[in-house]
């Protein structure tokens, strides 16, 4: 503790200092012992004794006292050289010596201590005060962050909405006029799409960020999920190919405790990243069961992702060393992840051995207790 | 392009004689209106919830196209004031997206709901797709055969077989097949499977559901790993889509 050793040199310090001046005053005076009184040397003495109890505290001053006390009758009190009194009065010099010096030394450290907790006490109320004016602007600035956020939310919520009706419009009179015949009108109707899209991902993200999910966590396969997914991706899978495996025994039947719609929109995501920086070669969607966890994971050979680009693939907004070439809001995955802690899973990336990138979604494991069998059934007819 | 889009283009359905089309919005009534027309003899036009029922009752359409914003009522209010009177399939155009919305649809009585954004052909497709369903389920159930690649399912024989193989089904399966055939092209909410397929209440649907279709998939379907046949709809339920 750098304070305490601080102080502990500051005593040395005075005892060096106090321990000096006695020898040197001791020295002066010797020689002069004929030619003083007493009450000199004594206020001599005296002076140094408060000095030494100022800095060095009731041990040096205590110290100080015993030894003027000695020094005094030893050498400054005839009979020289002895402990012993010639006159019948020294002793009250030797008494009022003592007396003098305890009691100051004893004060002095009294107030020195007053003092210092005093000091101390206006130190502490400085610094709650500091950290109550601390606290207090964080807690405005959280709260006028969090005013601004849900204010964020709800203008992405309504604009997304309202956005799309009047883009419907757009979208069918576009397609109309290309049906016609007009050329331009068929990208009118492709960027409308696009735009409708992009809307549709803002207002999944404002959802994620506000706590209005609607999750459904319900008993689920895996099974289902995957050939859902292949079926969404069917469109873009054409060149590249998607395989499709459900690990395991295929009369266990790997189930899940996820909300389908959401867990879809999250697999189908990672499965349409993957199919465009694949690059043609085939993408792996698999499922499997780990531990407790119903695992889904999408397998690439694409390009891999950098450090840079693993650290932060999956904040919102963020596009990648190499994102340049590949349109897109940059907010798929931060949504997919946000959907997946939401129903107690995680989505993490890996790089794949042998190049490529593994996105692993997980999810709670449902296990089937009692497999329902055909004798479940209706009255058949 | 998915399968009943396909499956309705190559046997196209007979023409349509009216198509009802209801819409607040004049700009968009046009567009969709552009769609239908070419599927029917003759398009009506409703903006609110009580031209929709009043039109419904007097001029019977063959299908409606409702969209949900209505200036004086909520869509699903005028799709269950139709329902107490009229079995016309009804296709739902709706801007609502979440699962509870759709599942609300459909248990409402929808037949069937197109998602904004849609593209016309993808609302052709399903007025297609709807009026040839209407007008099968005129014929007898059991001239159904349906033939997709290694499987041929005959409802009429009640056999399945993969490559000329005889496929054993369960009769909880059987059951399942065919009311999802039944309902082809038409998407079956989890509780609408539970009543028909199970007619009760109790018991887990979503565990005795999602089982069962995995079981008939893996029996039933070319390549099971990725259905075609039985194709699941996102949190809503189930539809079967016939095959080209």
């Amino acid at each position: 503790m750098p304070a305490a050793l601080e102080r502990r040199r500051s005593v040395l310090w005075s005892w060096l200092l106090w321990a000096t001046l006695y020898a040197v005053s001791t020295v002066v005076l010797l020689p002069e012992r004929l030619a003083l009184r007493v009450a000199h040397i004594v206020v001599v003495y005296l002076l140094i004794i408060i000095g030494g109890s100022l800095g060095g505290g009731r041990p040096l001053g205590f110290t100080l006292v015993g030894a003027a006390y000695f020094i005094i009758a030893y050498d400054f009190i005839p009979p020289y050289h002895d402990i012993g009194l010639e006159k019948d009065n020294d002793w009250l010099i030797l008494l009022g010596l003592a007396a003098v010096g305890l009691t100051t030394t004893e004060l002095f450290v009294r107030f020195r201590q007053q003092a210092r907790l005093a000091e101390a006490r206006a130190d502490e109320i400085e610094s709650l005060s500091a950290e109550r004016e601390r606290l207090r602007q964080e807690a405005a600035r959280a709260e006028t962050l969090q005013e601004a956020e849900r204010l964020k939310n709800a203008l992405l919520a309504s604009a997304s909405h309202d956005l799309r009706t009047p883009l419907q419009t757009i979208l069918t009179l576009a397609e109309q006029a290309a049906a016609a015949g007009d050329a331009a009108a068929g990208q009118i109707g492709k960027e409308a799409r696009r735009l409708q899209e992009y809307v549709g991902t803002l207002l999944d993200w404002s959802r994620t960020r506000d706590g209005t999910v609607a999750l459904r966590p319900e008993f689920n396969l895996a099974e289902d999920l995957l050939g859902a997914a292949a079926r969404a991706c069917r469109g873009l899978a054409d060149g590249t190919q998607l395989r499709v495996r459900v690990e395991g025994d295929a009369s266990e039947l790997l189930a899940g405790e996820f909300d389908f719609a959401l867990t879809l929109r999250a697999v189908v995501n990672l499965v349409e990243n993957a199919l465009k920086y694949a690059g043609g070669t085939p993408v792996e969607l698999v499922a499997l069961r780990e531990g407790d966890q119903m695992v889904v994971e999408v397998r690439d050979r694409g390009p891999g992702l950098t450090p840079e680009d693993a650290a932060h693939v999956f904040d919102p907004f963020y596009r990648g060393t190499t994102a340049g070439r590949q349109a897109g809001s940059g907010l798929g995955l931060a949504i997919a992840r946000e959907f997946a802690r939401a129903q107690r899973g995680d989505l993490t990336w890996w790089p794949r051995p042998g190049g490529g990138s593994i996105f692993r979604l997980t999810v709670p494991l449902a296990v089937l207790a009692s497999p329902p069998d055909a004798g479940t059934m209706p009255g058949y007819t | 392009m998915s399968a009943s889009e396909t499956a309705a283009m190559t046997e196209a359905p007979k023409r349509a004689r009216l198509v009802l089309l209801v819409d607040d919005d004049p700009t968009m009534r046009a567009a969709v209106r552009q769609t239908v027309s070419p599927l029917c003899d003759a398009v009506v036009e409703a903006g609110t919830v009580a031209d929709c029922v009043k039109a419904a009752r007097e001029a019977s359409p063959d299908l409606i196209v409702l969209d949900l914003g209505l200036p004086d009522g909520d869509g699903l209010d005028a799709l269950r004031s139709v329902r107490t009177f009229s079995t016309v399939p009804i296709i739902v155009l709706s801007g609502r997206e979440s699962e509870e919305d759709k599942v609300a649809l459909l248990d409402a009585g929808a037949d069937d709901f197109v998602t904004k954004p849609f593209s016309s052909a993808e609302l052709a497709a399903r007025i297609r797709s709807n009026l040839r369903r209407a007008q099968l389920e005129e014929r007898s159930e059991d001239e159904r055969r349906i033939e997709t690649g290694p499987i041929v399912i005959d409802l009429m024989r009640r056999s399945v077989t993969r490559n000329g193989k005889d496929v054993r089904l369960t009769p909880t399966e059987w059951t399942l097949l065919r009311t999802l055939v039944q309902h082809a092209g038409r998407t079956l909410s989890h509780k609408q499977l539970w009543e028909l397929v199970w007619g009760r209440e109790f018991g887990d649907p979503q565990l005795h559901l999602r089982v069962h279709v995995t079981h008939l998939r893996r029996k039933v379907e070319p390549e099971p790993g990725v259905p075609t046949l039985i194709v699941t709809e996102p949190g809503v339920g189930y539809r079967f889509e016939l095959p080209r």
